[in-house]
């Protein structure tokens, strides 16, 4: 299957379009660098050219000087332990040849003060002549509406409370000001209304291609794709390119569904992947589908896209404020977050989770647990998306050390490696056929659903299958392990040599009442601070100076 | 540090508390003394490492 034409169009238009903000920032203009928590709206409609942090940083990772980045930061004393995904477009600021040319140094940064250490990232960026940081309070959830996606779009002020959007939309307009007193640029509310309006319009789309794929089998499209399909004309959010973007790829998805097309041929294995992407292994998820069949789903890039953004509402402040005042809530806030990965899981009829989880992201237990309790497998791995010492193809695929667990809480194995358990169950290992089956979906009360703790015995009886449940997706034949473990038993797999249409394997339990998604294919399975920004500065650390 | 007129300074960093951490830089440069940090430590500090850390002899009171 040839790569999405949305994708390629996507990426030639980012390099392209970044070589113009240098361009501009070269002649003079001002640069922001935001995280993506960040009201980017506001930056638009002010004609402010800007670059998201973390797509900044998955460029760094997907060329692999995300390692050299963080040295930088070890160099100056800065842990390189913390906060990866957040400090590598800092430590690649002062690259000799960074990628693209490199991030030109940003007039203002803009991020939301998000637990402990973050903040202090953005500190350092402030301490350069000539950058100056804006952080945007974090303020917290006191409640959880049920089936919040269908909440927000309209009903986001009752979702997220008058005083959550009360203090956001103060700290925007102050912000607006803060940012003309910087670059000389001026908020229209005219213009934001548009920009607001594209905004929905592109989400809208997101949703519509969402729907589509969650509802669609085979499978006629990678996440490696759609990650990209996605995520760009995300960051041009408010463009005409971003909402065009987006119908292009829903089009195109369309496409392919409606002849048919399949990522694997015979899909065997409906997987989620439960987090940020991989960028320093991007190839994770194509040998997935080359060694077990299984394919890749669903990826929170457009989930999110789909059900994260939309907020209609007269006051374009005001509902900006209603768009982020709780996007980290959605995300990681159970059980907002949890809620929804449940109900995106059930909506894709996946069979399993694959869960990316990072240090720096809050709530990871809960999700599992969620996951678990819905009756779906979820396998953990512990490593930083933007750190490739945690878990770089190299070590993924490494003979595995005999590690106990998945993760990297006991630290590096001998190897380098830190994701690998023991795999390569013999053929007549008893556990291969002890296994459930994997497209079951409820939960037996003999088989405890738990992949973390497998050395307690809290587990009882059920610590046999368990132990089946554990054994990891392994090429025996090679000595390798992948970085992938899983509970379930999957022998070598050989795609059929023709794209097949057929649906081999029986119709399962209907998802939830709450799928939304329709299903539409042949194939289809119903298997399922305060506004006045009173944050204090510090220059003391000599930052600067070291530079 | 200057009233107390310490020798060293010895910032211990807690194991998941790493925003300290980041701040180490700026204390060891306005310590104006000799600056070590022990970085992702457990809760509980073992004293021998604590000693070997402040290049004290074993079994020495730290």
């Amino acid at each position: 299957m040839s790569r999405l034409a949305a994708a390629t169009a996507a990426t030639a238009y980012q390099k392209e379009w970044f070589a113009g903000i240098r361009a501009r920032v070269a002649a003079g203009e001002p640069l922001a660098l935001v995280n993506a928590d960040a009201p980017q709206e506001l930056l638009r409609a002010m004609d402010i050219p800007y670059v998201v942090n973390q797509w900044w940083a998955s460029v760094v990772a997907a060329k692999q000087r995300a390692d050299e980045s963080l040295q930088v930061l070890r160099d100056r004393g800065y842990p390189d332990y913390s906060r990866q995904y957040d400090a590598v477009s800092l430590g690649s600021h002062f690259l000799a040849d960074a990628p693209w040319g490199g991030l030109p140094q940003p007039t203002v940064v803009i991020a939301e003060n998000s637990g402990d250490a973050a903040r202090k990232v953005f500190d350092l960026w402030d301490e350069l002549p000539g950058t100056d940081f804006y952080p945007l309070e974090r303020s917290s959830a006191v409640q959880a509406p049920p089936r919040w996606w269908e909440l927000v779009p309209h009903r986001w002020e009752e979702a997220f409370g008058p005083e959550r959007i009360d203090l956001l939309a103060g700290e925007i307009t102050d912000l607006a000001a803060w940012l003309t007193e910087r670059t000389g640029r001026v908020l229209d509310v005219d213009r934001l209304r548009t920009v607001m309006d594209l905004v929905n319009e592109q989400a809208e789309w997101n949703r519509r291609t969402r729907n589509l794929l969650a509802g669609t089998r085979p499978t006629p499209v990678r996440v490696g794709d759609t990650i990209p399909a996605v995520m760009i004309p995300q960051w041009h959010r408010g463009t005409e390119w971003g909402r065009d973007a987006a119908r292009r790829l829903h089009d195109e998805v369309a496409g392919l569904a409606r002849t048919g097309a399949a990522v694997v041929p015979g899909e065997r294995l409906r997987l989620m992947w439960l987090g940020r992407g991989l960028w320093y292994d991007l190839g994770l998820y194509r040998r997935f589908e080359e060694r077990y069949g299984a394919v890749f789903v669903w990826s929170m890039y457009l989930a999110i896209a789909a059900d994260g953004y939309l907020r209609y509402g007269p006051d374009p402040v005001r509902a900006l404020a209603g768009r982020f005042a709780g996007i980290t809530d959605q995300l990681y806030t159970p059980p907002w977050s949890t809620d929804w990965y449940v109900k995106e899981a059930q909506a894709h009829g996946v069979d399993g989770v694959v869960h990316l989880v990072a240090d720096d992201v809050p709530g990871s237990w809960f999700t599992t647990r969620a996951l678990e309790d819905a009756g779906i497998p979820v396998l953990e791995i512990h490593a930083s998306n933007a750190d490739p010492r945690t878990g770089g193809p190299t070590s993924s695929t490494r003979r595995s050390a005999s590690s106990s667990r998945v993760g990297s809480a006991n630290g590096p194995t001998p190897e380098g490696g830190r994701h690998c358990r023991p795999t390569c169950a013999p053929a007549d290992d008893p556990h291969r056929h002890s296994s459930p089956d994997p497209h079951r979906r409820g939960r037996r009360k003999d088989t405890p659903m738990r992949t973390r703790n497998t050395s307690t015995g809290a587990l009882g009886a059920g610590s046999a299958a368990l132990m089946a449940l554990t054994m990891a997706l392994t090429a025996c034949g090679e000595g390798t392990t992948t970085v992938a473990a899983t509970r379930w038993q999957l022998p070598r797999w050989t795609a059929p040599p023709s794209s097949t249409n057929s649906c081999p394997r029986p119709r399962r339990r209907a998802a939830s009442p709450s799928t939304e998604p329709s299903t539409s294919r042949s194939c289809r399975r119903s298997r399922a601070r305060s506004p006045s920004s009173t944050t204090s500065r510090r220059r003391s650390s000599g930052w600067s100076r070291r530079t | 540090m200057r009233g107390s007129r310490a020798d060293l300074l010895l910032a211990v960093v807690r194991e998941h508390d790493e925003a300290p951490a980041w701040d180490f830089p700026a204390q060891e440069a306005a310590a104006g003394v000799p600056a070590v940090q022990l970085a992702r430590q457990p809760y509980r500090t073992d004293a021998d490492e604590l000693r070997g850390a402040l290049r004290l002899p074993a079994g020495s009171p730290a």
